[in-house]
């Protein structure tokens, strides 16, 4: 790099205008790699954008966080840094000639150029160096015009649709309502939001009874006879209510009138589906948990007072092993209602015989058998044996009104 | 910029020089162009030629001719395997003076020439062909404990023949690293062969070739390419062609381990430079680009590497894999 000066040689006198002409085509070209880099930090920015609001969509439907001004003010910050990178990476002029040998025909006439000095002091010390020199000025114009004719596509256009796409579809998934989204987690929390007031509603329970009874009063007083048991009464002699089997047996010639017994009925369901909200039983024991419990829960509480379509459909009852209605419980209070010799009420029941085992005692006159106590743990489902939801709903109803209506009277 | 100017009267007459006796040698050995280009770039580099064809392609003929252009003392030395180091580097002789006085008297061999053409030089043994190493190394020849300088510029042009391979002595891998060049010598196109009538077949170009240049001459174009620039950049470019043939140079080099036992060494480095700047002379430039790095690389390395037995019996060669690392190079640089 440092050959020895020819004497012969003198230095041209457009020397300095040779050297300024290869330094404007090194600023020109410095100014064209710091634009292209700002450009290429804009094109990651808006990738980064892209991405950024992408998974701020995807936990927010998840998590239900961030929301969208927390994204954004992320994806801001994310394009200022990149900016203040490109900003900060400001091209060298060596950078500038190495691009200009490269690509703009230089041959490396412009790093050896600026490695020679002849930027600094304009004056070549040495025919390698002035020949150097009128080489650059000649070859300057020619890589000025492959400079200006150098079209480096800004590929903004892919970066730019994502990120308008990312951001309108995090800002849609962050505008939606809550229950619009239906992940489990935010069903479990919204069905827990709203197991709160079906404990108030479990508390009454009892009114519920109350009301019920009142009801049978009022069909006690009607025109209904004693027991007829051609008709399927719904009374008995001894003024406890007939069991509601022989009406969902299809009696439709019941003598109780259709309306009190449609609305017991929803009662029933009523009381049952709250039951299910609450995780009990409709005769208040705890209920097994199945495997999906959240999901019963949450289709449960979709469908308050339903008590086939809350999670207790006989699919589910055989999935899970156990039934929402304690049978145990369920036949302690039909022993209970039913007294000997009641051959009529009986014979209505028939179709329940499970429910009447052991009962021969009892057919003899015989005392009645002390109630026996609530199994602590649900037997089997059987698909022979079990109730209906509707059915048990129903008959844990009457259960618990007539019970309550005999406590209550002296 | 192919044209001299005033103002730098070295660069623009060593360019002007060097692209004459290129003319004037592709007129002479037709159909050549690119042999006729490395070899004119290795003598004003100062490099010593190993010419490699097949008999009767022009090597003798091309050397002759590049003697007479350039006003270089010529000799020539056919190898055989009874050649003894003597008949190429001389001996003392026993002389008697008019006087009537005797004394050993040293008489220079064939090798004090400006331009020396070994022929068939696998053909000589050894020990002849150690003889040379001093010579083309040290460019001096030592005898009887008396050093004594060659000529300069001095240059050697060995010929082998790669087909007759029974009786030949293979240069040893220190001798071959002497030669700045080796060519391969192609068979000429059909229309080179059809030129070829017209030139040769009643006269010999080379006897009648007026002389272009001198040794002075020699001596200073090569002065000016010595003094061409040289950016950090093709520093770093002419490093890593070097590292790129070593097999143990890491993921720098993966065709060179997949192919190479040896590289080329740092000798061949400052060859592959040195060319370099007579190409830059040659393209009118006082500086040196990568490209002319390139356009000498395989000339300069494809005799100082070694390929592995594996990839000889796959039928490779120096020229295909230095394609790979030269392919490898390009993606760096």
């Amino acid at each position: 790099m440092n050959p020895a000066p020819d004497p012969a040689i003198r230095p041209a006198g457009g020397d300095a205008s040779c050297a300024s002409t290869v330094r404007s085509l090194l600023a020109a070209v410095r100014r064209r790699l710091w634009r292209e880099r700002f450009i290429h930090a804009t094109r990651n920015a808006l990738w980064a954008w892209a991405a950024l609001l992408a998974a701020a969509a995807a936990l927010h439907l998840a998590l239900g966080q961030p929301g969208l001004a927390t994204a954004l003010a992320a994806a801001v910050v994310v394009w200022l840094v990149a900016l203040a990178w490109a900003a900060l990476r400001r091209p060298t002029r060596a950078e500038s000639a190495l691009f200009a040998d490269r690509c703009l025909g230089g041959q490396s006439a412009y790093s050896t150029w600026l490695e020679a000095g002849v930027a600094d002091t304009g004056v070549p010390r040495s025919p390698a160096l002035q020949r150097l020199v009128q080489w650059t000025a000649a070859t300057a114009p020619a890589s000025r015009a492959a400079l200006a004719a150098l079209r480096t596509p800004s590929r903004l256009a892919r970066p730019l649709a994502a990120a308008g796409i990312c951001t309108a579809v995090a800002a849609l998934v962050m505008a939606l309502p809550v229950a619009g989204r239906g992940p489990a987690t935010e069903t479990v929390r919204e069905a827990r939001n709203e197991a709160r007031p079906a404990d108030a509603l479990s508390i009454d329970d009892d009114a519920l009874a109350r009301e019920l009874e009142a009801e049978l009063a009022t069909s006690a007083d009607s025109s209904v006879g004693p027991h007829d048991p051609a008709r399927g009464s719904m009374r008995r002699e001894d003024g406890t209510n007939a069991a509601p089997v022989a009406a969902e047996a299809g009696e439709s010639s019941a003598a109780a009138p259709l309306s009190a017994r449609d609305e017991m009925m929803q009662s029933a369901a009523e009381v049952s589906g709250i039951a299910a909200r609450d995780g009990r039983s409709p005769a208040g024991t705890p209920q097994a948990e199945p495997a999906d419990d959240g999901a019963g829960r949450a289709s449960a509480a979709r469908a308050p007072g339903s008590g086939r379509e809350a999670g207790t459909t006989r699919d589910d009852l055989a999935a899970t092993e156990g039934s929402p209605v304690l049978a145990g419980a369920l036949t302690v209070r039909r022993r209970d209602t039913i007294r000997p010799g009641d051959e009529a009420a009986r014979q209505a029941d028939m179709a329940q015989a499970g429910i009447y085992a052991g009962e021969a005692a009892m057919a003899g006159g015989g005392p009645v058998a002390a109630p026996t106590a609530a199994a602590a743990r649900p037997p089997a489902a059987r698909r022979e044996a079990a109730l209906s939801p509707a059915e048990a709903a129903y008959v844990a109803a009457w259960a618990e009104a007539v019970t309550a209506a005999r406590t209550a009277r002296p | 910029m192919s044209a001299a100017s005033p103002d730098d009267p070295g660069f623009a007459d060593a360019q002007q020089r060097l692209l004459e006796v290129r003319a004037l040698l592709d007129g002479v050995i037709v159909g050549q162009q690119a042999l006729v280009t490395d070899l004119v770039t290795a003598v004003f580099a100062g490099g010593h030629v190993l010419l490699e064809g097949l008999p009767g392609l022009g090597k003798t003929h091309l050397a002759k001719a590049l003697a007479a252009a350039l006003g270089l003392h010529f000799s020539r030395v056919q190898c055989t395997p009874d050649l003894m180091p003597a008949d190429v580097t001389g001996g003392e002789v026993y002389t008697t003076a008019p006087g009537g006085a005797s004394s050993f008297v040293f008489r220079p061999g064939p090798v004090f020439a400006q331009l020396l053409l070994v022929d068939e030089i696998n053909r000589a043994t050894p020990r002849t062909q150690a003889a040379l190493l001093e010579a083309m190394q040290e460019m001096q020849v030592t005898n009887a404990g008396a050093c004594y300088r060659l000529p300069t510029p001095f240059c050697v042009l060995a010929t082998q023949n790669p087909i007759e391979l029974e009786g030949t002595y293979p240069l040893p891998e220190a001798q071959l690293d002497r030669f700045m060049f080796k060519l391969k010598v192609p068979f000429p196109a059909r229309e080179s062969l059809r030129a070829l009538l017209d030139v040769s077949l009643d006269r010999e170009p080379a006897d009648t070739l007026a002389a272009i240049a001198g040794p002075d001459d020699v001596l200073r174009i090569a002065a000016v390419c010595r003094s061409t620039l040289l950016a950090e950049r093709c520093k770093q470019a002419a490093v890593s062609l070097v590292l790129a043939t070593q097999p143990d140079a890491g993921a720098e080099a993966s065709a060179a381990r997949r192919h190479l036992r040896y590289g080329a060494s740092p000798r061949a480095l400052q060859s592959l430079v040195r060319a370099a700047r007579v190409r830059a002379v040659m393209a009118g430039r006082s500086h040196v680009d990568i490209a002319d790095l390139e356009a000498v690389a395989a000339p300069v390395l494809r005799h100082r590497i070694l390929l592995r037995l594996e990839s000889e019996l796959d039928g490779l060669d120096a020229d295909t894999v230095l394609e790979s690392v030269l392919g490898e190079w390009r993606s760096r640089t």
